[in-house]
């Protein structure tokens, strides 16, 4: 079956699944949890919900196309989300908040790509290290933190965006535009292509004369904007309330939503449709538990069992071709 | 345009690759290179491509010094070369492969309808259309890939080509090859092919060079050489060590195979082996012998044919230049290799003594001549040679019931030859029964019960070693009497 169709077939599966799943389970009252879980309000919440993980997602597939990982990812989006909120509370404009976190998730992203490229270690290892290191800072700044003031920040992501002609908030359609535009630059720009020429065979990329520390390092620079950004959302959806804590299982859902999507732990592979796509299906399958009356933990649990069934679906993806 | 290597050396730790390489190559010509295992045609390959610099001497392009340092730079200077390992991105499709690093763009955006007409036009070009543009490389045959990889060394019309070897290509399209760079050669390109096959130099003509342990053996037109005499010089193998066999008992059968191939075996194979039995292999490289002992170990799976009677306990010293190679630890230390599959020996219960197993190493190192090493240093340190032995050292101490061996003594001195080839006659008398593959046809007459001669993949006669002699077998491995090719394959 042809690669790009089987990307979006798996996570749309899922989707089905779960609305499956959760259109006959009842709660431990013993109502059926269609009854809210199908509603408007809910899927608007939802979508809002899935729009932090799906940018993510994209920029973990982008790494991923490289044959690399970025574990910082959850670490990323909970100090970036900290410094927004932070200089929103200290009287700094939305836009500077917003220009601030993107630019550092782009810093920590190109050292990590700098690093990958330095020391030619496994990029897990690198970026395992920064995950620390990011979150500590995130928690030292959070300590400082109180409530800021609103903004339009915090109205990207509202479920019901204020001016109700365009329909959905407008975080989610600079998501939707910005997958339309990654697809492209995968597709038919230079930089996409040596991406996956990377992933794919990096000695071979550079015996062509591809610039594969540059591109390396673009790729996790571009990645960590896409963190940087997707914290902004985060804080603005959460209005800065325990930012840092509610990322938890994050960085779990973004990296099973881009291997779910397409995208392979060894590379050269990874397609932007299939991960929103997945971010889609798993934040589904977590409000779904959650409104189910599930206690909190079956959430992690499901989270995990996903990430672990998108890594053996990609391993037999890989054989099967 | 004229490169000229001279006394260009190269050394890998206490390994010499390379040894005062002295070669002259002008535009409008052809050359072969012919060489073995190890003798460091990949070597002089990564030289000429900028990968690796050389200990010694120095490049020089139209008289001046040529220095790449990446390969992309000796490409822009004119040289365009192939390495033997796949050098594609098996993700991406044949259009993208072709296009990787000079991808027709506009700002960096990619004019991808300009990109496919550019890949079709370099493919039709070298007789090469029947090779789908637009799905990923990695589902094309491994002969196709290869045309892939050759199509992008010759695009844009280097002034230098260099293809180190020219891999899995099929009889047709190694004809159509060899035709498209006697063109380019005649229209002022030089051409350096390098090869394991003394039949591709023949077929390509030219000049022909022997190269063997980094240094070059022979120089000399193609059609002058004789095929004998470049056997001996490329194997350098007196076969002065002989070992005398102890008789032994051959007993029922072990092992068969009936019209076994897999994707690097073309097939079809049958083979017969008894209790107690030696049979040896012969052919020249590339001719499948080393894919045979892979297929009876079960390292390639089968495409079509069976296997009956595999025993339990096998062994098996491999091709040390295939991936996994001889089955070495390469970072652990000789005497963990020397000792590793019977560890237990040393000890109870699943905890060992040291000191016995340092004391078992160094009798083995004692009896393997293992020179200039000691048993606590990592194995990949050792030179080839030694770590040959090694590798043999542990198979002669394991209680497998069948051996496979590829080219057990290649780089080892003529004593320890002996001495090893002693072992394995005492092996056989145990009831063990042992595959060989060695390149050393003097050898394998004198060692084996049955030797079976393989020539493209195939196992084309299998005799009693008394009923064979020196002068049958030469030809019998190379073709010679039915020299042409066969045009159905």
């Amino acid at each position: 079956m042809n690669r790009r169709l089987l990307s979006v077939a798996i996570p749309f599966a899922v989707l089905v699944f779960a609305c499956l799943l959760f259109s006959v389970l009842r709660t431990p009252e013993g109502e059926p949890v269609r009854a809210f879980f199908f509603s408007g309000g809910n899927f608007r919440y939802i979508v809002a919900q899935a729009t932090v993980v799906a940018i993510g997602a994209l920029g973990m597939t982008l790494v991923m196309a490289t044959g690399g990982i970025d574990l910082s990812v959850g670490a990323v989006i909970a100090l970036t989300g900290v410094i927004a909120s932070t200089l929103l509370q200290g009287g700094g404009g939305p836009g500077a908040a917003l220009l601030a976190a993107v630019g550092v998730g782009a810093c920590i992203g190109a050292i990590n790509g700098g690093l990958i490229s330095l020391c030619r270690v496994a990029p897990f290892m690198i970026t395992l290290g920064m995950a620390g290191a990011v979150g500590g800072i995130a928690q030292w700044l959070t300590q400082k933190q109180g409530a800021f003031p609103g903004t339009w920040i915090d109205r990207l992501l509202a479920p019901f965006p204020e001016e109700a002609l365009i329909i959905v908030s407008p975080g989610i359609w600079i998501a939707l535009l910005l997958t339309g535009v990654l697809a492209v630059v995968l597709r038919n720009s230079v930089f996409g292509c040596h991406l996956f020429a990377i992933g794919s065979n990096e000695d071979a990329a550079r015996l062509c004369g591809v610039r594969v520390t540059l591109t390396r390092v673009l790729a996790y620079a571009l990645a960590g904007a896409l963190f940087g950004f997707a914290g902004v959302l985060h804080t603005g959806r959460v209005h800065g309330e325990g930012a840092a804590v509610s990322i938890s299982g994050l960085a779990v859902d973004i990296i099973a939503a881009a291997l779910l999507g397409g995208a392979n732990l060894k590379g050269g592979t990874g397609n932007v449709f299939g991960a929103v796509f997945a971010a889609l299906a798993i934040t589904l399958l977590r409000n779904g538990s959650q409104q189910a009356g599930w206690p909190p933990y079956t959430q992690e649990i499901l989270a995990g069992a996903i990430l672990i069934l998108a890594v053996s679906l990609s391993r037999y993806r890989r054989s099967s071709s | 345009m004229r490169l000229q290597l001279q006394g260009i050396g190269k050394r890998f730790g206490a390994e010499r690759a390379l040894h005062r390489v002295d070669l002259a190559l002008a535009a409008g010509s052809v050359s072969v290179m012919v060489g073995g295992r190890g003798s460091g045609k990949s070597t002089l390959t990564a030289i000429l491509a900028g990968i690796l610099k050389p200990d010694a001497g120095r490049l020089l392009l139209d008289g001046r010094p040529f220095d790449p340092r990446t390969p992309h730079e000796a490409r822009r200077a004119g040289v365009s070369v192939l390495l033997a390992g796949p050098a594609l991105a098996p993700h991406l499709t044949a259009a993208e492969n072709l296009a990787l690093g000079m991808e027709p763009a506009r700002c960096g955006w990619i004019n991808r309808a300009r990109r496919n007409e550019l890949a079709q036009r370099a493919l039709t070009a070298l007789q090469s259309e029947d090779i789908p543009l637009d799905i990923p490389a990695e589902l094309l045959s491994a002969s196709q890939q290869r045309r892939v990889e050759i199509v992008r060394t010759l695009m844009g019309r280097p002034r230098m080509v260099v293809i180190d070897d020219p891999g899995p290509l099929a009889e047709v399209d190694l004809r159509n090859l060899f035709a498209i760079l006697r063109a380019r050669a005649r229209e002022g390109t030089a051409v350096l092919l390098l090869t394991r096959s003394l039949e591709v130099a023949r077929e390509l003509g030219g000049h022909t060079l022997l190269l063997r342990e980094g240094g070059i053996v022979a120089s000399e037109r193609a059609d002058r050489l004789d095929r004998a005499r470049a056997l001996a010089l490329l194997e350098g193998s007196e076969p002065g060590a002989l070992c005398r066999r102890r008789a032994h008992r051959v007993g029922g059968r072990v092992l068969e195979l009936r019209g076994v191939s897999t994707a690097r075996l073309p097939g079809p194979v049958d083979l017969v082996l008894h209790q107690g039995e030696i049979f040896g292999v012969a052919g020249l490289p590339g001719s499948g012998r080393s894919a045979l002992l892979r297929a009876i170990f079960g390292l390639d799976p089968l495409t079509s044919g069976i296997l009956e009677g595999i025993p339990q306990r096998m062994g098996m010293v491999g091709d040390k230049g295939a991936e996994g190679g001889e089955g070495l630890l390469p970072c652990r230390s000789v005497a963990e290799n020397l000792t590793l599959s019977r560890l237990a020996g040393f000890g109870i219960l699943g905890w060992f003594s040291c000191e016995k197993r340092t004391m078992a190493a160094l009798d083995w190192m004692e009896k393997l001549h293992i020179q200039g090493a000691r048993p606590s240093q990592p194995v990949g340190e050792l030179s080839c040679g030694n770590r040959r032995k090694v590798a043999v050292g542990r198979l002669l101490q394991s209680r497998a019931r069948l051996l496979l061996l590829d080219e057990p003594v290649s780089g080892i001195d003529a004593a320890s030859r002996e001495r090893i080839y002693g072992w394995i006659a005492e092996l056989v008398s145990e009831g063990r029964s042992i595959v060989v593959a060695t390149p050393s046809f003097p050898e394998l007459l004198a060692l084996c019960d049955t030797v079976g001669v393989m020539r493209r993949g195939r196992m084309t006669e299998v005799r009693p070693a008394r009923d064979w002699t020196l002068a049958e077998m030469i030809p019998a491995t190379s073709g010679v009497l039915n020299r042409r090719f066969t045009p159905s394959l």
